[in-house]
């Protein structure tokens, strides 16, 4: 049984899925504490277990434009091994269900129509009638991310 | 608990009798008949002998077992303290903290060290039987050749770890060993393999060997240390990184069969074991005892405030919220008071340090502290020791004039360096002070115009010139010795201060001597501040750094050039929080805007607000490492209503408005 269970989330209008393994948390609609002279990818910081985590703003990083909200979703990430695990938030518009996803399922992408940010991207499914694309979330967020510049 | 932190537990331990030891030893050199610090030596590199052979801790065990003797036979009275035994024990002290570390010594540097050891050790030894020969004494190359010996058994009883380990504690002690512990099996037998380079000879290991159960056979397979050798040392380090291959390389020969072995007894070399006892600390049980008392009340006080919300008794409700407020105020001193550690251990550290560099220098010193038991958070001395031991040296090296010098210049022969740390409400004031040559003003101007530190014509007070030596790239000493390194030093120093919110100064009289200045907060993870909004960020402003706060008509002080505002008749500048961080943002629509003043270090400003919220006591979180580049903002306050405030820090945020 190959199946594997994955958080579904949605940023404008693609939809993603991230293996469970590396969510540790999912906020809805918290408020972001605004950090100023932060570049645009880091949208500010949140408290998490008593930690200060600065919040990812994915929505740059996919290169989604357009729905901005008010508030948004936020899913803490956990990635990394051992001594270079690190904990990341990012934003979602929104967080859908956690659904099983049978290796077999996925499909690697089209060769061309990405932008070459797509090495992340293992592959995509079909689920009702629309297409997810499946995250390694190790490649989304380096640890490069987690640094100003 | 597992092995792992057995194992942990065992190593903080030993590190703190080291620590011990070396404090000792340092009186013992100096009262050498002392009969309590021998006992008191033996004591200890017993101790350490018998827990670290309860971890397998082979060479420590077997360095340390070498050590009791000799001080054991100082104990009978057939030996006497000499400087080289003092030395020796410094030495070992100092190699028992690496095998701590790197237990295998897989480290090149730590296996030769090793072998300089057990070669000291011996000549120690033999010390009392002869006179010193001159030229034995030399530290030369010993002639040390390398074996194999194989035990064998054809006992299927299978011998544990400890049993062989005892049984080839004698052969162990004559040099450095790699031994598997795990036999090799063939139809009939199981055997052993030690490979053993050691300068003794055969009969040196078949004396070793005596009691051992079973047979062993002896080969001598090289004509020199094959430890030593290059290629062994990277076959060991390939062989532990593909340690998986193990099963393919027996009977390959010497070098790559017991190479992966060693390493295959513990997952990663040196990584485990690296994590060292930083992270523990000392806690007084009474503390612990208070702490306790403190939940049963807060369990209580919450069933008491549960059950009057549940009965709508609102007087109730109340009196039990009170309660609860002044508990976590009590849990807070309690929680911070347990995070404080003595500076003991740490004061330790530099008395070892101001005698090894004094012998060094050839200069005599004499280190004078007071305050150990001053306590400080634990947070606070990990950063703080480094900077004060870079100070320490820099007083023994560029500070202290030798004998010769200050006999010339009428001062006694023995210098005098001194730490003194006392509490001052709630800060700690800690100086460090030489009776050297002080500080030559002339000479850092100098030196600052030639590194064009500071302009040739500029006009600086005295004190401004000393505190240019905290300026990068800056180094008064004529010759820049490796002790006190290339003037990267007190520029560090006075970062890592200023990280934990201190200052340091420097007092100095050019002949007479130098002092150094620092003062620290007790703890840095509460403070008092005063919490301010601008454009809708709330930020928190430590209430020390505040001056007054006042209500100022806008019109005084929008369109002002040069952004400055006039203060009581004193022009100060001024950052308007709102438009600074956020260049497009228009103003609040209001008459008036809220100012705080804030001084700091002399330097006087006003921060322009929207609104102040007022005191608070904030408890404060690093932002984290993503944020180090914003150095105004010193960390985060999580705030009662879930929200964070941003901590500012005004020292820097001077550097922000004269950018």
């Amino acid at each position: 049984m190959d199946n594997e269970t994955y958080l579904t989330f949605v940023l404008g209008q693609e939809q993603f899925a991230v293996d469970v393994s590396n969510v540790l948390e999912v906020h809805e609609q918290q408020h972001i504490t605004r950090v100023p002279k932060t570049p645009e990818h880091i949208m500010g910081i949140i408290n998490f277990r008593g930690d200060m985590l600065p919040v990812i703003n994915t929505r740059q990083k996919f290169n989604i434009t357009g729905g901005e909200q008010e508030k948004y979703y936020i899913i803490i990430f956990e990635i990394g091994e051992a001594e270079h695990r690190s904990t990341i938030a990012a934003i979602a518009d929104s967080v859908n269900d956690v659904i099983e996803i049978n290796r077999k399922e996925i499909k690697p992408l089209p060769e061309m129509g990405f932008s070459d940010n797509a090495h992340f991207i293992v592959g995509s499914i079909r689920r009702n009638e629309s297409f997810v694309l499946i995250l390694d979330i190790n490649k989304v967020f380096s640890m490069a991310d987690a640094e100003l510049n | 608990m597992d092995l792992s932190e057995l194992r942990q537990d065992f190593i903080s331990e030993v590190e703190v009798l080291l620590s011990k030891l070396d404090d000792i030893l340092i009186e013992l050199e100096k009262e050498m008949e002392d009969e309590e610090l021998v006992s008191q030596t033996f004591r200890i590199m017993h101790t350490i002998k018998g827990s670290s052979g309860m971890y397998g801790f082979e060479k420590v065990v077997s360095i340390t077992h070498e050590l009791e003797s000799l001080y054991d036979s100082v104990r009978n009275g057939e030996r006497k303290v000499n400087s080289r035994l003092i030395e020796l024990s410094f030495a070992v002290s100092d190699h028992l903290k690496q095998l701590l570390v790197d237990e295998f010594c897989t480290e090149a540097r730590n296996a030769e060290q090793h072998i300089k050891i057990l070669d000291h050790i011996e000549k120690v030894k033999g010390d009392y039987q002869e006179e010193e020969k001159p030229g034995e004494l030399q530290p030369g190359e010993k002639s040390v050749a390398t074996w194999n010996i194989i035990y064998y058994t054809n006992d299927k009883e299978q011998l544990s770890a400890t049993d062989l380990t005892n049984t080839f504690e004698m052969v162990f002690a004559l040099g450095d060993y790699r031994f598997c512990e795990t036999p090799i099996v063939t139809d009939d037998m199981q055997y052993w393999s030690i490979y053993l380079s050691t300068g003794k000879d055969f009969n040196d290991i078949e004396n070793a060997l005596l009691f051992a159960p079973g047979c062993f056979e002896v080969t001598k397979i090289a004509d020199h240390d094959i430890f030593k050798q290059e290629e062994y040392n990277k076959a060991e380090k390939r062989a532990a990184s593909g340690a998986m291959q193990r099963d393919g390389e027996e009977g390959e020969g010497a070098t790559a069969d017991n190479a992966p072995v060693a390493e295959l007894k513990k997952e990663g070399p040196a990584s485990a074991t690296k994590k060292q006892g930083k992270n523990r600390i000392h806690v007084d049980s009474e503390k612990l005892d208070t702490l306790m008392y403190l939940v049963s009340e807060l369990v209580t006080t919450k069933s008491e405030l549960k059950l009057a919300l549940q009965k709508g008794n609102e007087t109730k409700a109340m009196e039990s919220a009170e309660k609860i407020d002044k508990l976590s105020k009590m849990f807070s001193n309690n929680t911070l008071s347990i995070r404080l550690v003595p500076l003991l251990e740490t004061i330790n550290k530099f008395k070892r340090l101001v005698r090894d560099l004094s012998k060094e220098l050839g200069k005599d010193i004499r280190f004078e502290t007071a305050g150990e038991e001053t306590e400080l958070d634990k947070n606070i001395i990990d950063v703080i020791g480094e900077p004060i031991m870079h100070i320490i040296r820099n007083c023994v090296d560029h500070g202290i004039e030798k004998p010769s010098a200050r006999g010339a210049a009428g001062k006694p022969s023995t210098g005098v360096v001194s730490f003194d740390a006392v509490t001052v409400g709630n800060c700690v004031h800690i100086t460090i002070s030489d009776d050297g040559n002080g500080i030559d003003p002339q000479k850092v101007l100098a030196k600052a115009e030639k590194r064009l530190l500071v302009a040739p014509d500029a006009t600086l007070t005295e004190e401004q010139i000393i505190e240019l030596i905290f300026l990068p790239g800056f180094s008064t000493a004529e010759n820049v010795s490796n002790i006190s390194g290339r003037g990267v030093g007190m520029d560090i120093v006075l970062k890592k201060i200023k990280e934990i919110r201190g200052e340091i100064s420097i007092k100095s009289t050019p002949g007479r001597g130098t002092s150094f200045i620092i003062k620290l907060q007790q703890t840095i993870s509460i403070i008092n501040a005063l919490l301010v909004e601008a454009d809708d960020i709330t930020y928190a402003i430590p209430v020390e750094d505040i001056d007054s706060c006042i209500i100022e008509l806008r019109e005084h002080i929008v369109n002002k050039q040069n952004n400055v505002l006039d203060f009581n008749g004193e022009l100060i500048p001024f950052i308007n929080l709102r438009t600074k961080f956020n260049p497009g943002a228009t103003l609040r629509d209001s008459e008036t805007d809220k100012i705080v003043i804030i001084k700091k270090l002399n330097k006087k400003y006003a921060l322009v607000t929207d609104t102040i919220i007022g005191e608070y006591q904030a408890v404060i979180k690093p932002l984290g490492k993503t944020f180090y580049d914003i150095e105004f903002l010193s960390g985060a306050s999580l705030l009662g209503d879930g929200s964070i405030a941003l901590l500012l820090d005004t020292d820097k945020l001077w550097s922000e408005m004269t950018a």
